[in-house]
Order: C-alpha cells, then sequence, then structure tokens
C-alpha cells in the first residue's frame, strides 16, 4: 500500500528520482570498471614516450592524441581513473570513520565531552582543507599519501558536525533509554542503535565530500604537491597539458576536467536523490 | 431552526491525490451549522476530524483536494478569491490550534502577534487597547507587561489564553478549535474550555470543536457529531448523549473510557480505529461492531433521524426500542 | 519494610541550571511505598515531578539526595555503573509514554526482543526465538509481528511490544510511565485491559505514572498524588478519588469531565 505522505515526496516525484539515481550509477559504474578495467582498455602504456608522435592530435593509433611527451592521452586517462576515483573515497573513507566516531562520543557523553569535541572541530574547519594539505606535504613529502591523510583530518570535522545534532536528537528519544533498561553495554548501543539511525545522513554526506575531496586532490596534483609522474592522475594530466592547450590541443586538460566535473555532479546527484528519500 | 444556517456543508469529501491515485479520507459529510451554535465533532485517529476543519478553511495540505460544497453566510467558499478568502480568514473565522506554539512567531512579542492584524485597520493606541481588553477577557492580569514578553516565556496554558484572544479580536462569526486543550492540564484545560465557553457564548459566536474526549465535547456543545473512519456516525443534542447514545461506535467510546467515579470493567473495542481507505462497500465499523450483520458488510448504511439524533446503522430502529443498558452486548 | 518491592524515602532531586537560571526542584521530599504484588498510581500535572520520580526509581535519573529500596535492598541513587544498571534491569522494567518513540525504527519487532533476550536470559537462540513469539502472544501479537517494523504498526500495537520487552527481562516490577496517554481511547481500553491481565497471570508490581484520574482508577490499588514536586495525599485509590483529603485532589477530579460535568472558571485570575 502507498503511503501517504503530505509533504511533496509524491509517487511521482519520487520515480523523477530514481532514473536520476539510475543514470548517475550507471555512469559511476562505467568509470570504475574503466579503472579497473585499466590494462585491458588502454592501448599503449601511460608512461610510453615517443617523442616523435609529440602533441599530436585526434589520429589513427591515438583516440584522443598525444601530450608532450608522445604518451597517448587516453590511456593516461583510463589510468588515471584508478588514483582520481580511489583518492576520494579513501578520504571518505577515512573522514567518515574519524568523525562518526567523533560525533557518536560527543552525542552520547554529551557535557564536557562534547564541548571539547566541538571546540577541535571548530579549530579544524578554520583550515582550509587545501592549506592543511600544503603543510601535510611539506612535513611529509609529496605524493599521493600526505594529501590523504590531511584532507581526511580537514574533512572529518564536517561529517561530526553534521551527524552530531541528529546523533544527540536521537539518543534523547525513549528507545535508547529502553536499550539503557534492557542492560545493553554503550557500545551496543551505539553501533546497533543509534549508528543505523543515522547511517543515511552519513551516507549523503559522505557522497558530498566524495565531490569535494576529489576537487581538492586533483588540485593538489595540479600544483604539483600530490600525485608525481610517472603515475598519472586527472589532475596532474590537467597541469601537463597546459602548453598543449596553448598551442591549440585543449583535449589533455578539457577531458579529465569534465570528467571531474561529471563524477563530483553525479555523486552530488545521488547524495542529494538519498537525502531526499529517507526524509 | 429557523433562519439561515451560518455554514452549510454538503457531501464534503477529501481525498489525498498522488498522481493518479486517490485514497479517500473523509466520505461525502453534510451538515448544517446554526449561527452562535456550537458544534462538537468527536473521533479518534483517521476519523477525518482534523481534516474536516481545514478543509472547511481551505487550508488543506497541497496534496489534499475537498469536493462538494461549503457556504457561509450564503458565500461559497470554494469559489472564493484569494483576498475574500483572507478577510475571511482574519475576520470572519477564527481558528485555535491544539499546539499554540506551532501558531505563535517566537522572535515577536505577544503584543505584537496580537495587534498585527489590527494595526491595518486601527491605529496603533487602538489595537494595543483592543489586545488588552481580550488578554482580560481571558483572565490573564497584568495583561500591559505580558505584551511585552516572548512566547517562550509563557506557560502552554498562557499561551492558549492568548491564542483565544487572538481568535476573538475581530469578532469572528465562527471559531474552530482543534484540540485546544489536548496538550493542557486537566485543570488548566477546564480553565480554557470554561473561557472559551463563557467568551463564545456572550458573543453570539457559533463554534465548531474537534476532540477526541466525548465528555468535554457534550459539555461545552449544543450537538456532538462522532465520526468515524471518515464518515459521520452520528449526530444529536449534546445533553442528550449520555442518556440517549444510539451508534454502536458512539455506545463502545463512552464505554472504553475508564471512569473515575467507580472501578468497573473495561469494555474496549477490539481492534483499531481505521481509516477512511481502509473501509470496504458497507459500514464503516463493520469490523468492529458488536450488532454487526451481513447487511453491514455489503451496504453503507444512510444518516437517518431516530429518537431526536441522526444515526448511520442499519440497526438503529432495533437499538433504539431497547433499553440502554444493553446496547453494548453483541446480538 | 523488607516485603515491599519499591520503597523510596525522602528523595529529593535538584535540576540545577548553572549562571543560567534558579535550580528546578523537581522532586521534593518524596516517600511512598509499593507493596508487591500491588499497583501504585503516582498522579499529577505537568510539573509535578512524578515522571521524575519514576525514572529515578528505574535508573534513568540520578537523585540529589534520598534513598531508594528495590525488593529490600538499598540501590544507588547517583550515576550507575555498568554492572549495577544490568542489575537494575533484572530488577526494574520501564514501559515509556511515546510508542512512535520508544522502539528502534530500524530494528524489527521479533529482532528487538531477541535482543533484549540475548542480554536478560541465557537461552539458547532457538530458545530464544520461541520465547520472543510467546511474549507477543502474550500480549495479543501473533507472529507476523514479529517480522514487522514499528512504524507499519498502529499505536496499540506497538504498546503491546514495548511492554512485551518488559516483561522480556523477567523482571517483577514495571515502571509504566503514561503508558496509554498517546493511545486512542478505544485501544487505551484494550492494553490497560491486557495490563490488568498481565499482572495478576505472573503477579507483578505496577508503578503507573498517569495524570489520567480515569485511567488510575482502573489500574491502581493505592496511589500517591503529587503537586510541584512535593506528595499531597497518599492512600487506597478508592478513597483518594471518593474522598479526598486535600484541595488540590479534590480540584483535580472536578477537572475531569465526565457525564453532567460543566468547565467552571476559577474566580482568581491568572497572573
Amino acid at each position: 500500500m502507498t503511503t501517504m505522505t503530505m509533504d511533496g515526496a509524491t509517487v511521482t516525484g519520487r520515480s523523477r528520482r530514481l532514473s536520476v539515481r539510475m543514470f548517475c550509477l550507471v555512469f559511476l559504474a562505467v568509470l570504475v570498471a574503466v579503472a579497473v578495467l585499466a590494462p585491458l582498455l588502454a592501448p599503449y602504456p601511460p608512461e610510453q614516450q615517443d617523442v616523435l608522435s609529440a602533441n599530436l592530435g585526434r589520429s589513427g593509433g591515438h583516440l584522443l592524441g598525444t601530450d608532450a611527451l608522445g604518451r597517448d592521452l587516453f590511456s593516461l586517462i583510463v589510468y588515471g581513473a584508478r588514483l582520481s576515483l580511489i583518492g576520494p573515497a579513501l578520504v571518505v573513507a577515512g573522514a567518515t570513520l574519524l568523525g562518526v566516531t567523533l560525533a557518536l562520543t560527543a552525542s552520547w557523553f554529551g557535557g564536557r565531552v562534547d564541548t571539547v569535541i566541538s571546540r577541535l572541530c571548530d579549530v579544524l574547519m578554520a583550515f582550509p582543507s587545501l592549506l592543511l594539505a600544503v603543510l601535510a606535504v611539506a612535513v611529509l613529502g609529496t605524493g599521493f599519501g600526505a594529501p590523504l591523510i590531511a584532507l581526511t583530518i580537514a574533512y572529518a570535522p564536517f561529517m561530526t558536525r553534521a551527524i552530531r545534532s541528529i546523533a544527540i536528537r536521537e539518543r534523547n528519544l525513549p528507545y535508547i533509554e529502553a536499550c539503557q533498561m534492557a542492560g545493553f553495554s554503550v557500545w551496543r548501543i551505539t553501533t546497533r542503535h543509534l549508528l543505523p539511525n543515522v547511517r543515511s545522513l552519513i551516507v549523503s554526506q559522505g557522497s558530498f565530500m566524495f565531490g569535494s575531496a576529489m576537487v581538492d586532490l586533483a588540485a593538489l596534483s595540479f600544483i604539483g604537491l600530490g600525485v608525481q609522474p610517472p603515475r598519472t592522475e586527472w589532475g596532474l594530466l590537467m597541469s601537463q597539458s597546459r602548453s598543449a592547450l596553448l598551442n591549440g590541443q585543449p583535449l589533455g586538460t578539457l577531458v579529465p576536467g569534465l570528467l571531474i566535473v561529471g563524477v563530483v555532479i553525479a555523486v552530488n546527484l545521488l547524495g542529494a536523490s538519498l537525502h531526499k528519500d529517507k526524509s | 431552526m429557523t433562519g439561515q444556517p451560518l455554514l452549510e456543508v454538503r457531501d464534503l469529501a477529501v481525498d489525498h491525490v498522488d498522481g493518479n491515485h486517490r485514497t479517500p479520507i473523509l466520505r461525502g459529510l453534510s451538515f448544517d451549522l446554526q449561527p452562535a451554535e456550537a458544534l462538537g465533532i468527536v473521533g479518534e485517529s483517521g476519523s477525518g476530524k482534523s481534516v474536516t476543519l481545514q478543509a472547511i478553511r481551505r487550508t488543506l495540505p497541497r496534496a489534499l483536494r475537498a469536493t462538494g460544497s461549503i457556504t457561509v453566510d450564503g458565500q461559497d467558499v470554494f469559489a472564493m478569491g484569494a483576498s475574500r478568502l483572507r478577510t475571511w480568514h482574519s475576520s470572519g473565522v477564527a481558528m485555535i490550534h491544539q499546539d499554540p506554539r506551532a501558531a505563535i512567531n517566537p522572535v515577536r512579542t505577544i503584543g505584537d502577534f496580537l495587534t498585527e492584524t489590527l494595526r491595518r485597520r486601527l491605529s496603533k493606541n487602538e489595537a494595543v487597547q483592543r489586545a488588552l481588553k481580550q488578554l482580560r477577557a481571558v483572565g490573564i492580569a497584568n495583561a500591559e507587561s505580558r505584551l511585552e514578553q516572548f512566547p517562550h516565556e509563557l506557560s502552554g496554558g498562557l499561551l492558549q489564553r492568548v491564542m483565544i484572544a487572538s481568535a476573538l479580536l475581530d469578532e469572528p462569526d465562527l471559531i474552530m478549535a482543534d484540540e485546544p486543550t489536548t496538550a493542557l492540564d486537566v485543570t488548566t484545560q477546564q480553565e480554557v474550555m470554561a473561557i472559551i465557553d463563557e467568551l463564545r457564548r456572550e458573543r453570539g459566536m457559533a463554534m465548531i470543536l474537534v476532540t477526541h474526549d466525548l465528555d468535554l465535547a457534550a459539555a461545552v456543545t449544543d450537538r456532538v457529531a462522532t465520526f468515524y473512519a471518515g464518515s459521520l456516525v452520528e449526530m444529536g443534542e449534546s445533553n442528550d448523549l449520555h442518556r440517549n447514545v444510539l451508534h454502536p461506535y458512539t455506545r463502545g467510546l463512552l464505554d472504553s473510557r475508564p471512569s473515575v467515579t467507580a472501578r468497573e470493567e473495561l469494555r474496549p473495542i477490539p481492534g483499531r480505529p481505521a481509516r477512511a481507505s481502509e473501509v470496504g462497500p458497507g459500514c464503516a465499523f463493520v469490523a468492529r461492531c458488536p450488532l454487526a450483520i451481513s447487511v453491514c458488510e455489503t451496504h453503507a448504511p444512510p444518516l437517518v433521524p431516530e429518537s431526536g439524533r441522526f444515526v448511520a446503522c442499519h440497526r438503529v430502529a432495533e437499538i433504539a426500542s431497547r433499553p440502554q443498558h444493553e446496547t453494548g452486548a453483541s446480538a | 519494610m523488607s516485603d515491599h518491592a519499591v520503597n523510596v524515602a525522602n528523595l529529593r532531586k535538584v535540576f540545577s541550571r548553572g549562571g543560567r537560571g534558579h535550580d528546578v526542584v523537581a522532586v521534593d521530599d518524596v516517600s511512598f511505598s509499593v507493596a508487591r504484588g500491588s499497583s501504585l498510581a503516582i498522579v499529577g500535572e505537568s510539573g509535578s515531578g512524578k515522571t521524575t520520580c519514576a525514572r529515578i526509581i528505574a535508573g534513568l535519573e540520578t537523585a540529589t539526595s534520598g534513598q531508594l529500596e528495590i525488593n529490600g535492598q538499598a540501590q544507588e541513587t547517583g550515576r550507575l555503573t555498568h554492572r549495577k544498571r544490568g542489575q537494575r534491569a533484572r530488577d526494574v522494567q520501564m514501559v515509556f509514554q511515546d510508542p512512535r518513540a520508544s522502539l528502534d525504527p530500524m530494528q524489527t519487532v521479533g529482532a528487538a526482543l531477541v535482543e533484549v533476550l540475548g542480554q536478560q536470559t541465557s537461552l539458547s537462540r532457538t530458545e530464544r526465538r520461541a520465547r520472543a513469539l510467546e511474549l507477543l502472544d502474550q500480549v495479543g501479537l501473533d507472529e507476523r509481528a514479529a517480522e514487522s517494523l514499528p512504524r507499519h504498526m498502529s499505536g496499540g500495537q506497538r504498546q503491546r511490544v514495548a511492554i512485551a520487552r518488559a516483561l522480556a527481562a523477567d523482571t517483577d516490577i514495571l515502571i509504566l510511565d503514561e503508558a496509554v496517554s498517546a493511545l486512542d481511547v478505544s485501544v487505551q481500553a484494550q492494553v490497560l485491559r491486557l495490563l490488568q491481565e498481565l499482572r495478576e497471570i505472573r503477579q507483578l508490581t505496577y508503578v503507573f505514572v498517569s495524570h489520567d484520574l480515569g485511567v488510575v482508577r482502573q489500574i491502581s490499588d493505592m496511589c500517591v498524588v503529587m503537586n510541584q514536586g512535593r506528595v499531597v495525599e497518599t492512600g487506597p485509590t478508592e478513597r483518594v478519588l471518593d474522598s479526598p483529603a486535600e484541595q488540590y485532589t479534590r480540584e483535580l477530579i472536578s477537572a475531569v469531565p465526565g457525564p453532567g460535568w460543566v468547565p467552571r472558571r476559577r474566580k482568581v485570575s491568572v497572573g
């Protein structure tokens, strides 16, 4: 039997959301498949240089042309998908783990614990995430690892903020007290009862976080502080193709850029549609 | 009843509309309300009682659609233009909600709230004087200092009195009250209902009181209507209610109230209150009725007059001829 | 004193507001006893302290001072350690007011009962499952309820589940905090009758918090009337309601709608 809701979450709205959601999922799934199957899909090894074929436009052997070092752009982009997608995923996973733990702890104990955690979050959120990442790179060196750690720490407070108020609301509801009356441990109550009831918010926050992380990581690689050659990543590719852009070969900048935008939009739409369904 | 009714409702029905899917909430309601008359609408969850008020006032949420006709003072409510409707809302009909805090802006003072609409027509001083007069009429002393206070500084009972004061400000012809005292303590409830009752009679205003409390309705109204699953099942004089209740549902409601005066065996109605969408072709109450017979499953009983009341029950004549205390037992 | 299920003496609870206002004395020198197998109602309006008292007995609230005895044993009235809380769970269980908020929305009814049984009993998994179905049956719900989520059940059904959950811990003492107030009138009577039957069958002791005098009359043998944190009157329910000794009790009784009742304004206006 259809549920009667009087707040606009109609059946027709829902089916529209489902098709948007389907489209985004398919798009992302294709990209993930491409990343996983990179060795099978890329016609050339990405690091293979051929100076004689440098800066070619689209041609028989090269679907998207070559870059300044003669590397096949299509292969670079396909392989670049790996780090470009995995990076934000790791940041979201880490920030979620850290952020949710802090939020649940703050909401459960309240009082001074909550105050300390909230102030800690305030301080962390005052730093722009990129600045923290640059600092981390300065301390730990360039590469993939330092930005990941820095962004995880920078993003965790946002998750904490989002989850904390809902967690506080749920924690004060009678069903949590009933769990206490039943003698359940704090661990059991938090993981088996509190967490499932904030799960949908975590998922939607996580999806928004993915987009930001993707852009931040790409930006870091763009300015040379993130992924280093010979590894490839979309942000790095955009940077490496800057001179080609000035020479009339935009594909090396355009395609990775569009892919980044596409992924961010798809993930945000996905998150928004999940959020609307649960409300 | 002489004279033209203040309110005429004919075949009012409300459905929840979602694309092509229609779910009934209120089914075919018709009644009249005379000027200065008070009607109580009593029902449980799913009865459609609150939706009735919203439908009459044309304040239904977007997903709900009303059909039928509603006439106020000879005017068709559904045909009213936006500004006429607004005028009616501000000076023709007043609404008292269950939760006063939901209906008052928390960041404005009580004084602002009360004088806001008045200031369009009156000077500030006149508006304030009127507001003060109403506050005193509802039994609030220190009315001047209350004007400066914010809603959160007042208790629930006090705030509800302020709501009543605001409802009376423009001297409406009709008051609609949707569970106005349900959230209040019983002693505050008595006070607030007494105020509503007294002021209403004094000023000759009509009232529709929606409540789940049959005794409360009977105490402050002229007539009581019982709703079940979106239908009107019984209507009659309030002072006749306890002696002469006829419909098995109303009887069941009276019987299932735990009495304060004596410990008796509880006689609940089995099952749970149904919604209009769950009702089959027959009587809405058939699944829970101790007197149900086969015709009750297939044919919805019409509302017929019996012993001075209006009752929708196939066996009403039989029930009326029996002595009172037997009507609760199964046939 | 040791044959009392619950004994409360000089209980006091002060909610301190720090610098933000006056401290609120929610419970002020409250004492009463509940005989084993009997049913005591704590009656009052909002702000009377009745719920706070009940929560202190349940261990969900600490007391500022005073003594609490359950089954003859002195109990901790401060913050409970995990172990103490487990012990309290074996002594006392609670049924809450709001059927919508007192069940985990993400958990099926059967799973909820099985979880409590897992914590409070040493039954095997199959035994727990069987016992859960038994409990549901005792509260008048059938097997299908076990697979249902709370949001697909009516208010009355959810309260029955809440009662079943309280019984799962196998305690003798049940605290019911306005347990029928949020239910429709016709359903309220069903649940009250169920509670009466259960008390007889299982020899339970009830502490029933309510503002509704009709409910109090039907469900309790003794009652304690509270107003603004203090005990106004105590005694057998019948006596208190038929011949109240205190003015406040009389006011409460006269405010209840019934046949022939008419609301009366107080002479003194509210300042």
